[in-house]
């Protein structure tokens, strides 16, 4: 099994509003600098206890995130930690230059000496609002740019590209990824449609913020039929599982906590104030209809997937990654309320207690 | 002689004892085309073409309902026997665009004729083939999904025997999948060629394409996303639009000259 710390690098400081886009007036440089040392001191923790990737994804107009070019941030974690892997997961591919996409992931993967992983994914719709992409196209412009990127990363000759969504008369990639002939790649697959695409582009799975076990494992399971009916066979390391963690020393520590912190929440601050709830709602039907996009991550009230003292977590950890079959565990230990000691020393028992335990206990085995 | 084609007129030609079929449409400069192993059909492509070309389509004798062709003995005589049919048609200097077998055919004129020619347009050229995929033994199902992303949008299929005719022919002169001789031919030829390639071609791998960009002196390779072999059929307007900015400024083609401007 692989660990992974997902880290969203976040922005926090007292008195950010709710809502997105978040006005930019809140950034403060000296506030920003904090957050970053924060987000390092994560990464540090995790890279001591052995955790094998580290993870950013690409998110827009909001301190959630401080990477809306996740390959620049992976790109800077590369050099910070030579042992580990810095995997992006992922692009928000629709909102990009394919090509572009291409070369930066390449530099990456070069500077990296090859110890990345890229995930291609749609986002969630209100990202196509970053740069103006119409949801009602982003699914075909998705499943077009991931063959432009693969042609660009393997054509031996320039080639033109006549798309439906994209037109270039000449590509010729430099540098190619070191990774030959390309890095891992991850897809999403939050929705059945897309756990078969992935098994067909013979790529990994992600699975990200799913409410149920039972969901989770009918799109693993789908995924591995489809795989084995395109002639492959996944292994459980080609499961990525993106969920939430707190450990605390003891359960009800961490009950208490996770309630009192909203730290299954994955919208965070995104959630709007009540006073523009309506007109929030207005703009998400609107994007979110013609998306095709489903799947609504768990919001305010919810609970981490998991949650308790050390061996509780071992215990969930094992059971959920054995009955879905997955064998990367892209893990995220930070929530917008909740202090950063706090997030710090969840990720320190996690490494310290947790993550021995399910080494010893071997691979997931769906 | 088959039912008259809407918008194209019809005509024959003589060469080399041939009749050979001619439909034309348009006006502007000269494009001639020869089509692929199933025979000639007007695409949606060739319609868009001729707005502003005058499009000449050929017949390759042995093809259609023309009587059966025994006698040509190989591809590059039956390229100077269309050779000769063009400028029997009174077309001195042309763009020359083929299709797959036609490509290959068309291929073979330029390498001989290449003096006659303003550009060349190569769609799913036949001229290098992946041994391993052999056509005659596919299923009609296996075919067509070979042929086309979007199979309705094909030509209604042709009478079996005029298939059986065709790909006897086609299997008789098209040669090795892979001939070192047309290599160093290649080699020579200057004039400037596009090949087009579907991404989905599962006739011709589309890897094959860089094979003309590695030995042609002016090659533009473009994959078109989202169509097999048959790229007329299922992206029409992305060929015709292709094929007409190439044949207006050749290499230079690569040179965007739309405007980004969005409101002026």
């Amino acid at each position: 099994m692989l660990f992974s710390l997902f880290n969203t690098m976040g922005y926090e400081a007292p008195g950010l509003p709710y809502g997105w886009p978040t006005p930019a007036k809140h950034w403060q440089p000296e506030l920003a600098r904090e957050s970053m040392a924060r987000n390092w001191e994560l990464c540090d923790v995790a890279v001591e206890h052995g955790f094998d990737w580290l993870t950013v994804a690409e998110h827009h107009y909001s301190p959630g995130q401080l990477a809306p070019n996740p390959v620049v941030m992976a790109t800077a974690i590369s050099q910070r930690y030579p042992e580990t892997t810095a995997a992006v997961l992922g692009v928000v591919l629709p909102l990009a230059n394919p090509v572009r996409v291409a070369e930066e992931l390449a530099i990456l993967d070069t500077v990296a000496d090859g110890r990345t992983v890229v995930g291609f994914f749609r986002g969630i719709p209100n990202e196509y609002l970053t740069y103006g992409t119409n949801p009602a196209e982003s699914r075909a412009m998705y499943e077009e740019g991931i063959e432009l990127i693969m042609a660009a990363w393997t054509e031996p000759e320039p080639f033109g590209w006549e798309g439906r969504y994209y037109q270039f008369r000449t590509v010729s990639v430099w540098p190619r990824p070191l990774q030959q002939p390309t890095p891992p790649i991850v897809l999403a697959g939050t929705s059945p449609y897309s756990a078969q695409f992935a098994a067909r582009k013979r790529a990994k799975l992600a699975l990200s913020f799913l409410n149920t076990v039972d969901a989770a494992a009918e799109l693993a399971e789908l995924y591995r039929t489809t795989a084995a009916e395109e002639g492959w066979e996944p292994t459980p390391e080609d499961i990525v599982f993106r969920a939430r963690v707190y450990v605390a020393e003891t359960d009800e520590q961490a009950q208490e906590e996770a309630r009192r912190y909203d730290l299954g929440n994955v919208l965070g601050r995104m959630v709007p104030p009540p006073e523009r709830m309506a007109a929030n709602q207005k703009i998400l039907g609107a994007a979110f209809g013609p998306s095709g996009f489903r799947h609504h991550p768990p919001g305010p009230g919810s609970l981490p997937e998991y949650l308790g003292g050390p061996d509780t977590v071992a215990r969930q950890v094992r059971e959920a990654s054995e009955r879905i079959g997955y064998g990367v565990c892209d893990f995220i230990f930070t929530g917008h309320l909740l202090p950063h000691e706090k997030a710090l020393r969840s990720l320190e028992l996690f490494g310290a207690e947790v993550v021995p335990q399910l080494r010893e206990a071997g691979v997931a085995a769906a | 002689m088959s039912d008259p084609v809407p918008g194209f007129t019809e005509r024959a030609v003589e060469a080399d004892g041939f009749t050979i079929r001619v439909l034309e449409a348009g006006a502007g400069r000269p494009l001639v085309y020869f089509h692929g192993g199933g025979g000639l059909h007007v695409s949606p492509a060739h319609r868009l073409l001729a707005e502003r070309f005058r499009v000449s389509a050929f017949e390759l004798p042995g093809f259609g309902e023309s009587p059966e062709n025994t006698r040509t003995a190989t591809l590059d005589e039956l390229a100077a026997t269309m050779a000769a049919a063009v400028a029997a048609a009174g077309i001195d200097r042309y763009a020359l665009y083929g299709t797959s077998f036609g490509a290959a055919t068309a291929l073979r004129l330029a390498v001989a004729f290449e003096e006659r020619l303003e550009s060349l347009v190569l769609e799913s050229p036949a001229a290098f083939r992946d041994p391993a995929v052999n056509p005659s033994a596919l299923t009609p199902d296996e075919l067509r999904r070979a042929l086309f992303v979007r199979p309705e949008n094909g030509p209604p299929p042709q009478p079996l025997p005029v298939i059986q005719k065709q790909l006897a022919l086609l299997n008789r002169l098209i040669g090795p999948a892979a001939d070192p001789e047309l290599r160093e031919r290649m080699r020579g030829l200057a004039v400037p060629t596009l090949v087009v390639v579907g991404r989905s071609d599962g006739l011709i791998p589309p890897a094959l394409g860089r094979v003309y960009k590695e030995l042609l002196v002016s090659c533009s390779l473009v994959y078109v996303y989202d169509a097999a072999h048959e790229v007329q059929f299922d992206r029409p307007e992305a060929l015709a639009g292709l094929v007409g900015d190439f044949l207006d400024r050749q290499e230079a083609f690569i040179v965007q000259n739309r405007s980004h401007v969005l409101v002026p």
